[in-house]
Order: C-alpha cells, then sequence, then structure tokens
C-alpha cells in the first residue's frame, strides 16, 4: 500500500515538483536568514580571535563588547603579573577615533596599542611587512583586506592607502608600515595597529588609558584559582576568549534588534512555507480525495490511509528540505566569498529539518482529517 | 450460518435517513429483499429511488437507520469502522460507473490493490492480478495506465479488480452507463460469465434495459422501497419464452416503462 502511496504521489508530476518546491523554498529561506544571522553574530567576535594569543582578559566589570572598553588604571597589570600561576600579563590599548586621510577624507578608526615590549595580542597573520615593524617611526599597521573600501580616499585621492602612505590620527602624522590579513568584522571601521605608547601619544591624553591586559598563565596552572585570585586583587573581571566572544555576541543580539529582524525574515520563511506547501499538499489530497474513498470502500482502513498520507508528506518534506537545505549552503559559500556574512552551525540544518517537518506533519495532519472523515460512500458518487 | 448458504443478503424494514429534522431525507422507507447466493440481481427504479443508497448499506459502506439488515451471514452495520472496513476488504467487491481507477498506476497494479489490502506479497499479488486481467480479455493492456484504456477496457480493469481476491458479493453501480451499448454489453458478458462459475453474488444498479437479460431476477424499486421482484431471463433457461424477465429485457414491461434512461 506505501508504494501505491508513493506512485500516487509521483504520478502527477507537476503538482510533485510543485509540492517539493514548496517545501524547498521554506527550507531555503530559513537556513538562509538564519545562517546569515549566526554569521553577524560569529562576526562579532573577530577582533577578540585576532587577539587570542592570550588566556585571558582582564577588563572593567561593566564591559558590555570587545569595542566598548571602560579605562582602567595603568597599574592593574602591574597588580596582575604579581598573581601566582600568571606567566605574563600585558597591556593593550583599544579606541575608536578619528583620522584623515591625505586628501581630506575622514574617517572613523579603531585604534589599537599593542604592549611595546612584546607587541602581544597582534593581528595573526601579516601580509606586508612584520609586526616588529611597528617598532619603526610613527609606524602602523592596517588590514590588507578591507582597507581597499575603508581606507580609500574619496574626496581627490581616487585609491585606497596602502603600506608606506601616511595619514593622521587626531591630527598625528602616522606611516602605514605594513599590512594584516584582518577577519571580517560587524564592527565597520577599519583597525589599525600600533604600540601601546605610540597608540597614548595618538589619543587626546586621559587619566586612565588602560583598556585591557592579556593575561597567560604558566601551563598547568588552576586557572580557576588564578582568575578568582587576579580579580580579588584587582577588582577586576577577567574572562576567557570564548566567554568574551560570547558576552560581545550576545550584547550586540540584544542590543541591535539584528535577532528581531532575521527572526522575522525566519518566521516568515516558515510562514510562507506552511502556507505554500501546507495548501499544495492539502490540495494534493483532495485532489485525490475520490481515489482514498475507493480505497476505503475496498478495505484500506483509515489507519492504513493514514500511513500513506504521512509518508507521502514525508517523501515531500525529505526532498524538499534537502534541495532547500543544499541551496542554502551553496549559496552560502557565494557569500562568504564575497566577503558577506554566513554561517551554517549543524544546528541551522537540525532547526530547520524540525520546522519543516512540523509543517509537513501540519499539513499532512489537516488532510488526514479529510481523508478520515470521508464517507467511504462517495464512491458511489458520479 | 445455515442461511448464508442459500441467502447472500436478507433485508426486512430496512430503512436510510439522511439528515435530521426537517431537512431530513428519507431514502429507504422499509425495504425488505432477499438475494440468493450465486444469483445476479438487478435492481432497477427511477432516479433517487434510493437504489444507490441501498447497495451502499448492503456493501457496509453506510450504516442503516433502522431494520434488519444480514450480509453474508453478518450486519455491517452493527460493527465497529474498522472491522466494518476490514470486512468489506475481505467480502466484497465494488464496480463504480466512474470505473475509479487509480490513474497513477497501471491496469495490473490498480487490480492487485484487493490483494495489497489484504497483505498478499507484491509480487503474487502482481502475478494474480496479470491473471485476472486475462480473463478480462486484458492481457496485453497490463501495464497500460487507465488514461491509456478505453471506456470499456478501464471497467474491464475495474471488475477485474472487484473479483481478484474472489470476494462472495461483488456490487455495481451502474457499471455500463458510461459506456456505449455495445461496449456495455460487452462489459456485462465478461462480468456475467466471471461470476456464473463461483458462487458469487451479484447486485447490479442499472438504467440500462439492454443488459436485463443477464439478471437472475430482477428488483424493482420506487420511493425508497423495492416494490416488485421478477425473475429475470438468465435462470429462465427452462421457463417459457415470455417470462418476466424476457419481457424486461426487451423493455416492454409495463412497470419498467417508468425508468428514466438518464
Ligand atoms: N449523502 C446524502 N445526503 C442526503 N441525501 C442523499 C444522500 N445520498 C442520497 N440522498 C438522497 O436519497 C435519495 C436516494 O438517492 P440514491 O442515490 O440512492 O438514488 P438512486 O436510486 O441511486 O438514484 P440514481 O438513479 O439517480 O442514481 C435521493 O433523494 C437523494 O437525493
Ligand atoms: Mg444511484
Amino acid at each position: 500500500m506505501l508504494q501505491i502511496a508513493l506512485k500516487m504521489l509521483t504520478g502527477d508530476r507537476l503538482k510533485y515538483f510543485g509540492l517539493i518546491a514548496g517545501i524547498a523554498f521554506a527550507a531555503l529561506l530559513i537556513a538562509q536568514q538564519a545562517s546569515i544571522l549566526v554569521g553577524f553574530i560569529r562576526q562579532t567576535g573577530g577582533f577578540i580571535r585576532d587577539t587570542a594569543q592570550a588566556d585571558l582578559w582582564l577588563m572593567d566589570p561593566q564591559v558590555r563588547f570587545s569595542q566598548d572598553p571602560v579605562p582602567m588604571r595603568d597599574t592593574v597589570a602591574q597588580l596582575a603579573r604579581g598573581v601566582d600561576g600568571v606567566q605574563w600579563a600585558v597591556p593593550l590599548f583599544q579606541g575608536y577615533t578619528r583620522g584623515k586621510l591625505p586628501d581630506g577624507t575622514r574617517i572613523t578608526l579603531i585604534l589599537v596599542g599593542l604592549d611595546d615590549a612584546t607587541l602581544m595580542g597582534g593581528p595573526p597573520q601579516m601580509v606586508q611587512g612584520e609586526l616588529r615593524d611597528l617598532r619603526n617611526d610613527r609606524a602602523v599597521l592596517i588590514d590588507a583586506v578591507s582597507s581597499p573600501k575603508k581606507l580609500l580616499m574619496k574626496q581627490g585621492g581616487g585609491r585606497a592607502l596602502t603600506v608606506g602612505d601616511r595619514f593622521t590620527v587626531n591630527e598625528n602624522e602616522v606611516q602605514i608600515a605594513g599590512s594584516y590579513e584582518g577577519r571580517r568584522s560587524f564592527f565597520w571601521e577599519p583597525v589599525v595597529y600600533t604600540t601601546y605608547s605610540r597608540a597614548l601619544t595618538l589619543v587626546p591624553p586621559e587619566r586612565n588609558q588602560l583598556s585591557f591586559v592579556l593575561l597567560k598563565l604558566v601551563p598547568g596552572a588552576d586557572i580557576a584559582r588564578v582568575r578568582a585570585a587576579i580579580e580579588r586583587r584587582t577588582g577586576l573581571k577577567t574572562l576567557t576568549n570564548e566567554e568574551f566572544i560570547e558576552r560581545t555576541g550576545d550584547y550586540i543580539a540584544s542590543e541591535t534588534g539584528i535577532i528581531v529582524n532575521f527572526g522575522m525574515a525566519i518566521a516568515l520563511g516558515f510562514l510562507i512555507g506552511t502556507l505554500v506547501a501546507g495548501q499544495t499538499f492539502y490540495n494534493f489530497t483532495l485532489d485525490n480525495l475520490r481515489h482514498y474513498g475507493a480505497l476505503k470502500a475496498m478495505g484500506v482502513t483509515d489507519g492504513r490511509l493514514g500511513g500513506m498520507v504521512l509518508l507521502q508528506a514525508l517523501v515531500v518534506a525529505v526532498l524538499g528540505y534537502c534541495i532547500g537545505v543544499g541551496l542554502a549552503a551553496a549559496t552560502g559559500k557565494l557569500m562568504e566569498s564575497s566577503g558577506l556574512a554566513f554561517s551554517m552551525p549543524w544546528q541551522i540544518p537540525a532547526i530547520t529539518a524540525m520546522a519543516i517537518l512540523g509543517v509537513s506533519a501540519i499539513a499532512a495532519l489537516l488532510s488526514l482529517r479529510r481523508v478520515v472523515l470521508l464517507e467511504p460512500a462517495v464512491v458511489f458518487k458520479s | 450460518m445455515v442461511e448464508t448458504d442459500t441467502t447472500a443478503v436478507r433485508v426486512a424494514g430496512l430503512t436510510k435517513r439522511f439528515g435530521s429534522g426537517e431537512a431530513s431525507v428519507l431514502a429507504l422507507r422499509g425495504v425488505d429483499l432477499e438475494v440468493r447466493t450465486g444469483e445476479l440481481l438487478m435492481l432497477v427504479g427511477p432516479s433517487g429511488c434510493g437504489k444507490t443508497t441501498l447497495i451502499s448499506v448492503l456493501a457496509g459502506i453506510m450504516d442503516k437507520t433502522d431494520g434488519a439488515l444480514s450480509v453474508l451471514g453478518v450486519d455491517p452495520s452493527a460493527m465497529s469502522v474498522n472491522d466494518r472496513t476490514r470486512w468489506r476488504g475481505e467480502h466484497i467487491g465494488f464496480v463504480f460507473q466512474a470505473f475509479n481507477l487509480m490513474p497513477a498506476l497501471t491496469a495490473a497494479e490498480n487490480v492487485s490493490i484487493p490483494l495489497l489490502i489484504r497483505n498478499v506479497p507484491q509480487t503474487e499479488a502482481l502475478q494474480r492480478a496479470r491473471a485476472m486481467l486475462e480473463r478480462v480479455e486484458l492481457a496485453d493492456r497490463a501495464d497500460a495506465l487507465p488514461e491509456q484504456l478505453s471506456g470499456g477496457q478501464q471497467q474491464r480493469v475495474a471488475i477485474a479488480r472487484a473479483l481478484v481476491h474472489e470476494p462472495q458479493l461483488v456490487v455495481c453501480d451502474e457499471p455500463t452507463s458510461s459506456l456505449d451499448h455495445e461496449t456495455g454489453r460487452h462489459v456485462m458478458e465478461i462480468l456475467h460469465g466471471m461470476t456464473r462459475a463461483s458462487r458469487r453474488t451479484l447486485i447490479v444498479v442499472t438504467h440500462d434495459a439492454r443488459i436485463f437479460g443477464f439478471a437472475d431476477r430482477i428488483a424493482r424499486m420506487d420511493d425508497g422501497r423495492v416494490v416488485a421482484v421478477e425473475a429475470g431471463a438468465a435462470n429462465a433457461v427452462p421457463a417459457s419464452p415470455t417470462s418476466a424477465g424476457q419481457e424486461l429485457e426487451r423493455g416492454r414491461d409495463p412497470h419498467l416503462q417508468v425508468v428514466p434512461t438518464t
């Protein structure tokens, strides 16, 4: 009987493909929008990942995300260094500031100052020059990936800044000594690296300038104990890289409305999918009602008819799902290679699968209701 | 039951009401009828007199409202929905005016359905279906889809389907009225020939005077009742040529002139 159900399903090519297309469309929409959302949220951790040679970040407890440092006293790095189990502790400056390109184009940039002695927390991958070139006079490093767009001289320069060019940060001239492979970041502003001491000369003076302290533990140290000791000693907060990435992602997700926007797109996909696929499947069953009536008259029980309808729904759901999620993954590859946010962890296909199965189950059950309520006596109506 | 040895269907005071209250329709108003095992009974009467309703109740696809009902020794109206469905699958064959073949299935697959319903393995079911198609002279069209078959061929497939599981009772509602006269007659010959040999009971609702000659007996309905049961031509071989069945077959019976041809 199940084979008959499959033949009924595939017998009318047009309706069969219509059904699969409807489900595929819903799956595509759900998986794609969710992946773009996750992609965006993931990108918010870009800066932290680039700076991730350390084990712990020490920061003011009020810091909400990676681009939101609350200045601390310069002495806390010293304090942290004194804690048992800390191998090294280096200061990191990070802040938004203004710059001006040679042609007069004004930009906002994220200035990062690395510990002069160790250059810890620098970008992991250089494109031109080396990290230690930062020790040259006025040296800064720019992001090789984003600078063609973000360091473009729009006021007549007609090109983007490259290694060797000079520009000003708060009226102080700097020179581009090298470039690094930047990660795509949710935070749009270009990240410019320099040394900690030079960073302090480039930004307006304030009493406290220290943004973060990067901490490395001695191998085998009990991280929980060391964290507790540092926090007790400094009165500040320590976060691991993962914790900091999570805190940043959570903040962006909850404060920007990004979740709501994408959530609506996902819900819309779900709704349209439900309507299209549900409606098509329901119509498919209605068109076949006469045949179900005949089968009923000939002795097929409601239970078996239910199995047939559910099997049809399942087949359509699985095929539509595979096509839809496959398309989402394929377009995702394209989007990723063109620099757009897209990330599909396994949870997305899993949740999409549940959504699609849910939609199909609803459609199947609604259709099934009609089949069960059907009087077999309809077979004698001509 | 002993009774079923000679009587396939016994009905007394059978009523069927559709709906309730003011708008209700009393489609069967106390039908009394006996159908003998192995006979071909034709059910005739004007449109709306309750023929389809009666065979629906007999075949267990519709509940009776009241009255005594015994079909193959049981009362299908007294069974649970699932039991009745399974009972139909075991004992009843159906032939419909509109053929009701599944368009996505080949002729052989369509014929195999009643066997699949009874859990006969698929290869065996298809084999038996093909054998059955041979008996309705359609061996060469076993792999054709219904849309590739003529009306007469489709109805022969439907007959093969109705008989493949060897049901004891076969009900047919206007099996020939979608067909032209010649084809209808041929279809009826096949149906008749296939049931004659066995002890299978056949109830055929029809308007088609040309096939009356196949009937053992003819029950005439009017306004929700069986008003007359007369002998048909088929069992009248030794009887006189002026028997009621012969009259009916020629359409000359005065009682039957009210039968419209729609
Ligand atoms: N499902 C139903 N609901 C309400 N009334 C019905 C239903 N089925 C049949 N009837 C009514 O019951 C009566 C008998 O109908 P039935 O179909 O049995 O007649 P019939 O003798 O088969 O007629 P025909 O020769 O036109 O097929 C008619 O008045 C019809 O309108
Ligand atoms: Mg009728």
